[in-house]
């Protein structure tokens, strides 16, 4: 049983994967829209759990055609009679016959009050396997090629040996390989500036469906004609180690101040055309509908040639900046992006994830393929060099497995939600396509992708996470029924990446409270860590379309409505105001997002801002208040390590910092610190609390590094390092080149006032008094 | 079972590249559920209505000159675990066991197959007999085939994954050999 809120909201996300910006729900629309931050929620359908029960039938169903919600504990049960009424409809509906044992004392698991999330493992057909696709850019530095060769050819020893794997190289040409080929290495060639469709593809590579296909039930499931170029692991990993291992650079020799021709789109194209033609569900003879492919794309560098070229070949015409986009100045910007969103809608209404892997010292057109991984819920992953330790092990982590020994990833993912009538679904922001399922549960207010109570997440893992916004849809002075509570049923169809069909069934259910008269039980249920994120996710949303000043007034307008509506102040008296402990951090998380990469894009490129807004928009709440708002934990003598202010007056010579982003991992060294390092006292026997001091963060940093994805940049760092700079850019400037002397110090000395920070950015403390003065204000 | 290490990542292609992990090393936090223990926060003392902390003086003592001595005098710190003496061992031992498993699953596969692995396994002798492997990489050899030989497949499977993750470098041309040989050894014997 929880104790407080704070309890309540963690035991529901453990159980249930979900985290609400409000846990007691506005019982009306009026009501809710006063609240400020929309009711809404982050919820992780596939969260790691070890301990649900195995069911191994399919769900039973409300009968009434607009519902069809599984059986769960919120639904009143008769069980004389064998039946069950739905929550959701009231419809009321027999149990099946298997169901006939059942009593009060015999529940099926499904009815058992702490199971409000369930999976049910569906045994239909036969296992299905996994097809995965590597298209290898051969335009790189030969110790590059060399460190990817030997990525993909570890690789084959981490896929399931039940897997399909093909491969497609390209350079300035695109070649599609056949496998299992015996002596010979046979290749389909294609020219890099001309876009194929899905039938031309089928005609050239000679896919094309035989005549009169009766006998399609007597052929052995293993010749199918994608055979070819898609086969088994367990077949193919010797000649695919040896072809990988005789790859070469693209043979086309690039001229004196000019890029390689690198027909990206192209081969792209081709890769998701030749899964669409083998695997599609629109294929009628198809062996294997609807099975879970994973395109893997290798770059090192952008799209030089044909369609989908991000920049031209000569190098003295730099690829586009913010700046560019902004005057307009970027000529293969909208061509190309529509070139890639094509394909993305193509490969997600196939089923089929495409994964981004760019290593190159400069961009390579991660903006205009954002649509590629963000659709389908493939990875982008961001490096300096296929020879690097941070894409060998984020690429290996793709990998990985779970504590069942199962891979991680997951695939084919349909979510459901349902909701009780006072509620309706407004959208969902994550890396999801819509289903157009309209429905009476579908609002009209359209936020993120709208207009539908399903989508189709091709593409995910266990910290997948989807916020899904909701409007709340009971008249102003509509009674609630008594003790009545709001309920909400999410429904993930999926297939393991054993094969196996699985349904993740997660029901709850909140109380309604009145705005007027209970909004104190309202105000204590709010989750600000969730509200950040969710509110952070809207922003991004509109900042795609919206100016960037444009998306913080609003950011801004949102925050001093919601200071208006919960802090405790007297009109026109800044200094009066106060926010409870349950809104403490929430003006913090706010500060730090309207400075934060994923809205600030000066100084990051356009790849790097796309990069940085992608991996928010999927990760779950843990990680994601981290990237808005870095941890910051301090390592002295005093004590254990703690955390800190994220600010500069945290940063003191006598201890060292860890800092956080999800994207770095720094370790800072105090002046003093650092001094004494270098000094040597961690080698003398008597200063062994010195090495162990100097040793805590690192063994701290290394637990993150072993096991995020992807994987984080590792500074160490020390005062007055050039890669401090990462530090003092995050933290909150409360002591600046222009207020150093207001803190009563002398020039020339660093104290224990923390340091001071180069910066003309408003500070936490300004722009909390600017906050307080408009909160307060009669005329806001 | 497999060997753990951190080395330094590739400062000289990536910047702040991060450090590289061993596979064991990785392993071994996944058995566990992934939690991060880094996460708590400090909220800015005004939003609470607490009193600011009082301003500190600036301190007139310049820093002092050594870090504060441990309370009592420590043992010199521990060599790093696992670091046990593993004797390289014996290639013919290894190529006995090799050859012996290759013979007993020629019958199941094609010929095709069987010449590839033939090819690979003379790639690993080459290498290892004109000293191309490193030490790491021959121990580890030595335990796969001291499970092939025990028929821990599983323990086998292990290693030959752990090889080709941690030294892909060095096994690249021929370690999938020792992974069909595996996968055909075990099905053989269910």
């Amino acid at each position: 049983m929880a104790e407080t809120f704070l309890e309540y909201i963690q035991q529901n996300e453990e159980r249930d994967g979900v985290r609400f910006s409000w846990n007691v729900w506005p019982s009306s629309r009026l009501d809710a829209t006063r609240t400020v931050v929309p009711l809404a929620c982050l919820f992780t359908p596939l969260r790691e759990r070890t301990d649900l029960p195995p069911v191994q039938y399919e769900p039973v169903l409300c009968s009434r055609a607009t519902c069809r919600a599984v059986l769960n504990p919120l639904c009143q049960v008769d069980y004389r009679a064998k039946i069950w009424a739905c929550n959701f409809c009231y419809q009321r509906n027999p149990f099946p016959p298997t169901y006939s044992g059942i009593t009060e004392m015999n529940q099926p698991a499904e009815l058992v009050p702490q199971f409000t999330t369930i999976e049910y493992m569906v045994q239909r057909g036969s296992q299905i396997p996994l097809i995965f696709l590597y298209i290898v850019d051969t335009c790189m530095e030969e110790e590059d090629l060399q460190a990817l060769k030997e990525s993909l050819q570890m690789s084959l020893s981490l896929l399931p040996r039940t897997a399909l794997i093909g491969i497609i190289t390209f350079g300035r040409m695109v070649q599609v390989h056949e496998l299992g080929c015996e002596g010979i290495s046979k290749s389909y060639v294609f020219r890099g500036t001309k876009d194929l469709s899905a039938k031309q593809l089928q005609e050239m590579l000679g896919l094309t469906r035989p005549s009169g296909t009766q006998q399609r039930s007597a052929q052995p499931q293993h010749l199918p004609q994608y055979n070819r170029f898609l086969q088994p692991v367990q077949e193919v990993d010797m000649s695919l180690t040896d072809l990988l291992g005789e790859l070469q650079r693209d043979p086309w020799p690039v001229a004196q101040g000019r890029r390689p021709l690198r027909s990206t789109g192209v081969a792209l194209s081709i890769a998701v055309g030749l899964l669409e033609v083998c695997f599609s569900k629109h294929v009628k003879e198809c062996a294997f509908p609807n099975v879970g492919g994973r395109i893997m794309l290798f770059m090192s560098g952008p799209p030089t040639q044909g369609p989908g070229m991000v920049v031209g070949e000569e190098l003295k015409t730099p690829i586009r900046s913010w700046h560019d986009i902004e005057k307009d100045n970027a000529k293969f910007v909208k061509k190309a992006t529509k070139h890639y969103e094509a394909l993305a809608n193509r490969a997600a209404t196939n089923g089929h994830v495409i994964d981004i892997y760019a290593c190159a010292l400069d961009q390579s057109g991660l903006l205009e393929m954002k649509c590629c991984a963000n659709l389908t819920g493939g990875y982008m992953v961001m490096g300096d060099s296929f020879n690097t330790s941070l894409f060998k092990q984020t690429f290996q982590r793709v990998y990985s497995k779970d504590v069942h020994d199962t891979f991680k990833m997951a695939f084919g993912a349909t979510l459901e939600v349902k909701t009780s009538r006072e509620l309706k679904i407004a959208g969902a922001i994550g890396p999801c396509v819509s289903l157009h399922t309209k429905g009476p549960c579908v609002s009209e207010n359209e936020i993120g992708v709208a207009g539908t109570s399903q989508w189709k997440i091709c593409g995910l893992d266990a910290t997948t996470t989807i916020a899904l916004y909701f409007e709340v849809v009971n008249q102003h002075n509509a009674p609630i029924p008594q003790g009545g509570r709001g309920a909400l049923q999410f429904v993930t169809q999926y297939q393991h990446s054993c094969g196996q069909r699985r349904i993740r069934v997660t029901t709850i259910a909140r109380n309604w409270a009145d705005g007027q008269s209970q909004i104190q039980h309202i105000a204590a249920s709010f989750d600000q860590e969730a509200a950040a994120v969710l509110m952070a996710r809207l922003a991004m949303f509109r900042a795609d379309t919206e100016e960037g000043p444009d998306v913080l007034r609003w950011l801004d307008r949102q925050l001093i409505r919601l200071c208006q509506k919960f802090g405790d102040y007297h009109k026109d008296d800044p200094t009066s105001f106060r926010f409870s402990e349950t809104f403490s951090l929430y003006p913090q998380f706010m500060f730090h997002l309207r400075r934060s990469p994923f809205l600030q894009v000066f100084n990051n490129s356009p790849d790097e801002s796309t990069y940085y807004r992608h991996n928010f928009m999927r990760q779950d709440l843990t990680q994601s208040l981290i990237m808005i708002q870095p941890i910051l934990y301090a390592y002295s003598f005093i004590g254990p390590p703690e955390p800190v202010l994220l600010d500069s007056s945290s940063i003191l010579p006598d201890r060292i910092l860890l800092m956080d982003t999800f994207f770095q991992i720094l370790i800072y060294h105090g002046e003093t610190i650092a001094q004494w390092s270098k000094a040597g006292y961690q080698e003398l026997a008597e200063h062994e609390n010195f090495r162990q001091l100097l040793q805590a963060p690192v063994d701290d940093a290394q637990e993150i590094l072993q096991t995020r994805f992807p994987m984080p940049r590792y500074i160490v760092t020390e005062h007055g390092g050039s890669q401090a700079r990462f530090l003092l850019s995050k933290v909150n400037p409360s002591q600046t080149h222009n207020n150093m002397y207001a803190w009563g110090q002398r020039p020339g000395m660093t104290g224990d006032a923390g340091a001071p920070i180069l910066t003309d950015d408003v500070s936490l403390q300004v722009f909390m008094d600017h906050l307080k003065k408009l909160a307060v204000s009669s005329a806001t | 079972m497999a060997e753990e290490f951190v080395k330094p990542g590739n400062q000289s292609m990536g910047w702040n590249d991060p450090p590289v992990f061993s596979y064991g090393k990785q392993n071994q936090i996944n058995a566990r559920l992934r939690r991060n223990h880094l996460t708590r926060r400090v909220a800015p003392p005004q939003i609470t209505g607490d009193m600011p902390a009082p301003c500190i003086m600036v301190a007139t003592l310049p820093p002092p000159t050594a870090p504060p001595v441990c309370s009592s005098i420590a043992s010199p710190p521990v060599a790093s675990p696992g670091q046990s003496e593993s004797r390289e061992p014996e290639f013919d031992d290894l190529w006995e066991v090799l050859t012996k498993l290759q013979m007993k699953c020629e019958g199941s596969v094609a010929a095709r197959v069987t010449g590839d692995i033939t090819r690979k396994l003379e790639l690993l002798k080459s290498q290892w007999k004109n000293d191309k492997l490193s030490p790491a990489v021959k121990v580890r050899m030595g335990k796969l085939c001291n499970a092939l030989q025990s028929e821990c497949w599983g323990e086998a499977t292990e290693l030959q994954v752990s090889l080709t993750v941690d030294y892909m470098g060095e096994v690249s041309t021929w370690v999938i050999a020792l992974r069909k040989l595996t996968s055909l050894a075990s099905c053989n014997s269910e």
